[in-house]
């Protein structure tokens, strides 16, 4: 097992090193100047200011020169300084992940918790009264836009009944965990609630379908409780694809949540992305891409590494 | 009540909720199973035969409705004393019925590429049976487990035992299931079509391991099968079942000697044997489909198929008639309203 597990993650490697060639040509392949941004548009510069600007942030050398520049700086642990405000991407990554972490992180948390729960109760009492709750709330929460959710909830918690913050992710009176965790809670909820719906569904068609399968009434001709057979037998065999939707989401988490971010105003590294996008930023644009690359990557070595600990079919080898 | 029988079903219907209402699938079938004997029982899929061993072990999901005059399993105590368990008044997750399970009847599935559960060390598996009805610890259980396997002819048991499904072949795989049935040493072994999934030589082995079973440890067997030749080789007693119907029933020799509804004499006839075919002779077939169960509608099921059907059968409730001691037919041709020819 330690083995298997070391295989995948030094396989992160050589990956991360082909996705930083093609972010890094991607980005300089689009013909946009770097410089032209930072000049405003209403000014005339001359050439010769223009290729002083180019030298100086290194621009004028030969591209694959330019890259193992990059590459280099990163691995010495520069990542390089924006060229719209001069703080340097680590502080802008050091300011907006950990939010986002905690929000992603949160909410991935949250909605296994609760999807899975819902799902396999729902397979367990097919047809009865859990299943067709359980059936609403999938319903509800993939036909229901995220902003929209997002701002029933402040309506109501927030302006409404007062109990909770409109947005943001603290305030300088934060003493307490409550203090910090009430900021967390309308932003959690919203990411969580399409997800939640999401994972019901999987888990509940995936708990269904295990417990038509003749081992389950192997299980139960030993005279096992129904507890057993459900947790025991069928829940492990279930858990599989819903793992597989479970860590997917997490880049997607950690990456895509511009618009929760914008609704509660939560100071996330989606937002960095957006803004840097609209401006040109491109030392901030290909960190935080491999940033989500490397994500992506590690997410799916832990799904091997899950898959491999739920069925020792992959973890011996044969399939 | 006879104390040789250790099952015994009467008039038990099974039906299913569907969408397009509710389909009868087992119409009050009844039979007795001898202690220490094996009951065929036969025909085509879809007859109902699984349904009906299900329905008594509570097999079913949520959508089948089972009703009964009676289903009583005879459980014998160590002293000797039976008294009989009316099992069909135990729910599906009854603690009554979960210690039946396992411990008195057991049930040996069709497929045991799918019977065991791919995620648990086979070992595991056995042991959860046994640990479930018997007071032991875990080291107790799995010496128990290993001498199981032995008993069952799975080599090198020690280390097998540590092995998941996938690392077994079909027939060790079935000695496994076996072993998950037998570990607790039930009374009555319900074996659902065993060897259909498994090729010829393993089916022989296995065969032979349960009538060995039944003559060495004297236990009682309801095997399941569409296997004439199986049927012929180890049963004692049959019962023909077609679309949910017990039309015959009767000893082995019975049956056998003088088939006596035209379904089973057609089933019969459709039997292969190796050698005995005149050349350029074809093998008979019974004409046209078993019919659907939602479209059976009035008279004898078999009707449409029967060469030797008359008015009568297209219409009404088909008695069951006794035509020699101990040997049933449910027909018109032995009701004196037809002829028999």
């Amino acid at each position: 097992m330690g083995k298997f597990i070391l295989k995948k993650c030094l396989m992160i490697i050589p990956m991360l090193f082909i996705i930083s060639v093609l972010v890094f040509f991607a980005i300089r392949m689009t013909k946009a100047d770097p410089v032209s941004w930072l000049i405003p548009a209403d000014v005339v510069v001359s050439e010769e200011n223009m290729e002083a600007l180019r030298a100086r942030y290194g621009l004028d050398a030969p591209l694959y020169v330019q890259y193992f520049r990059w590459i280099g700086n990163i691995l010495r642990g520069d990542f390089g300084k924006s060229i719209v405000g001069g703080t340097s991407v680590a502080t802008i990554i050091a300011r907006s992940l950990p939010a986002t972490f905690e929000l992603a992180f949160g909410a991935l948390i949250i909605s296994s918790v609760i999807g899975i729960t819902l799902g396999v109760l729902s397979a367990i009492h097919q047809n009865g009264p859990v299943d067709y709750i359980g059936r609403f709330i999938a319903v509800l929460g993939t036909s229901m836009p995220q902003f929209f959710f997002g701002i029933i909830m402040i309506q109501i918690f927030a302006i409404k009944l007062g109990w909770l913050p409109i947005g943001g992710r603290t305030d300088p009176s934060v003493v307490t965990f409550w203090d910090r965790a009430k900021y967390l809670i309308l932003p959690t909820l919203t990411m969580s609630i399409a997800m939640i719906s999401t994972l019901l569904k999987y888990s509940r068609n995936s708990m269904l379908e295990v417990l038509n399968k003749d081992y389950i009434k192997t299980a139960r001709m030993k005279g096992i409780s129904e507890k057993r057979v459900y947790i025991t037998h069928a829940l492990r065999n279930a858990l599989r694809p819903v793992m597989v939707i479970i860590i997917f989401r997490l880049p997607l988490l950690i990456g895509g949540s511009v618009v929760i971010e914008s609704v509660f105003s939560w100071p996330g590294i989606s937002t960095q992305i957006v803004g840097a996008t609209t401006s040109g930023d491109y030392p901030v644009i290909m960190v935080t891409t491999l940033l989500i690359a490397a994500t992506i990557l590690v997410s799916s070595v832990l799904l091997d590494i899950i898959t491999a600990l739920l069925d020792p079919r992959v973890r011996l080898g044969k399939e | 009540m006879d104390e040789n029988i250790i099952l015994r079903v009467r008039k038990l219907n099974t039906s299913f909720k569907t969408e397009d209402g509710v389909i009868p699938i087992v119409k009050d079938v009844d039979f007795d199973v001898k202690r220490g004997t094996i009951l065929a029982v036969v025909g085509e899929s879809g007859c109902g035969k699984s349904v009906t061993m299900n329905s008594v072990c509570r097999l079913l999901g949520k959508n089948a409705q089972i009703e009964a005059e009676a289903i009583d399993y005879m459980q014998q105590e160590e002293d000797g004393s039976v008294h009989p368990v009316h099992m069909k008044d135990l729910t599906n997750t009854s603690k009554e019925m979960r210690a039946l399970r396992g411990k008195e009847i057991s049930m040996i599935f069709q497929d045991p590429m799918s019977s065991l559960n791919p995620v648990y060390k086979v070992g595991r598996q056995v042991m959860e049976a046994l640990l479930q009805h018997q007071k032991m610890s875990k080291q107790e259980a799995m010496a128990q487990v290993i001498e199981m396997f032995k008993k069952l002819g799975i080599p090198d048991p020690e280390n097998r035992v540590n092995n998941y499904p996938f690392e077994f072949s079909g027939g060790m795989k079935q000695r496994v299931v076996i072993a998950i049935a037998m570990i607790n040493n039930p009374q009555l072994l319900i074996a659902d079509e065993p060897t259909t999934a498994l090729d010829v030589t393993i089916q022989a082995q296995i065969m032979e391991l349960m009538v060995r079973l039944k003559e060495e440890q004297q236990k009682t067997i309801i095997l399941i099968t569409h296997n004439m030749g199986l049927v012929a080789e180890t049963a004692d007693e049959v019962a023909v079942m077609y679309m949910g119907r017990v039309v015959e029933s009767g000893t082995a020799d019975q049956i056998f000697a003088y088939p006596a509804h035209p379904y089973t004499d057609a089933l019969m006839r459709s039997v292969p044997v190796l050698g005995a075919m005149e050349d350029g002779k074809e093998l008979a077939t019974i004409p046209g489909q078993t019919p659907n169960p939602k479209d059976v509608t009035d008279g004898c099921e078999f009707a449409n198929r029967c060469d030797k059907c008359m008015d009568c059968c297209k219409t009404g409730l088909v008695g069951n008639h006794e035509v020699e001691p101990g040997h049933f037919v449910r027909c018109h041709l032995f009701d004196g309203k037809g002829v028999r020819s």
